[in-house]
């Protein structure tokens, strides 16, 4: 079950409320403005704060 | 890093798959009948767990959240759902007016921050969307049936009085809807859902031999042979729409 665009479409970074992308991989969720990449496991999006993964920059993801 | 919350859920999935009290009940008919002919464009099940609730609304997208990633693996396998999503009920990650339809049945006496939960819940809806809410409700059986619960299961927070549940909606929703549902829990399934030790099991029993006898009454407790065999709680079923 891949993630539609519909539904990235009303996703959002759960800290600031802006919007999210698909990484180039596809593994995650990244929030370009809270440097945050969140987890895509098992087709399920992980959108815990806590658990994302912070980074320097997300220009490669 | 796993929560006592997730972990404690986790690890039952399937009990709730199966659960006499999450499978079926007459406030899922209740709801279904209420919506009959109604289709939504976006619905929203928060604290999914097994995905029952997801199952009585007509919906061309189904979106199932909960913190527990085995519930929603569960979920999906089971139900007719467009995407899962692990979160926090207090941190939404969605954009503001994104559904018509936001549910959570059986699951708001576990949230932490549950100001955060219904600002949240008012965010994600479009202006007219319902929110309805099924959830644990107590009244003279407050202290001693939330005691319980506690006891029970430790992610418990708090189940609320109707008049406390009103009081959230804080004038940015219209309540629709209101119905009262008796469900009779037997003891021996409901307090061994969460897989429990043989000590905290008997615990639990032992609580509800020590309750005042207007408690008992109240929760309609059974008692054969000295045994514990089931209590009866109320469900509050609300319907509400976002008006601002």
């Amino acid at each position: 079950m891949a993630i539609k665009k519909e539904l990235l479409n009303i996703l959002a970074c759960p800290k600031c409320k802006g919007d999210i992308r698909l990484s180039k991989d596809e593994n995650f969720l990244v929030c370009d403005n809270c440097k945050l990449l969140y987890e895509i496991r098992e087709d399920i999006p992980i959108m815990l704060i806590d658990e994302a993964k912070k980074v320097e920059s997300t220009e490669e993801f | 890093m796993t929560s006592k919350f997730e972990g404690n859920f986790d690890m039952v999935a399937q009990n709730y798959l199966f659960s006499s009290d999450h499978i079926s009940g007459e406030d899922l008919k209740y709801v279904s009948e209420f919506f009959r002919g109604v289709s939504f464009d976006f619905m929203l099940d928060l604290a999914t767990g097994a995905g029952h609730f997801t199952t009585v609304f007509n919906s061309n997208i189904k979106i199932a959240f909960d913190y527990s990633l085995n519930m929603l693996k569960t979920a999906i396998k089971k139900y007719d759902i467009d995407l899962g999503v692990k979160g926090d009920v207090a941190f939404l990650p969605f954009r503001e007016g994104s559904f018509d339809l936001v549910s959570c049945r059986i699951a708001m006496h576990h949230f932490k921050n549950i100001q955060h939960f219904w600002f949240e819940v008012h965010r994600v809806l479009k202006k007219n969307g319902y929110f309805v809410l099924i959830d644990s409700i107590v009244d003279i059986d407050d202290a001693y049936l939330n005691c319980i619960e506690y006891v029970r299961d430790n992610s418990h927070i708090r189940s609320f009085s109707v008049k406390e549940i009103i009081n959230f909606s804080d004038g940015k929703f219209r309540l629709e809807d209101f119905r009262n549902f008796y469900k009779k829990h037997d003891i021996e399934e409901w307090g061994r859902r969460l897989n429990p030790s043989e000590y905290l099991f008997q615990s639990i029993k032992e609580q509800f031999k020590k309750l005042p006898e207007n408690i008992k009454e109240e929760l309609g407790v059974e008692e054969i042979d000295g045994v514990i065999r089931s209590y009866t709680d109320k469900k509050g079923l609300f319907i509400f729409k976002k008006i601002c």
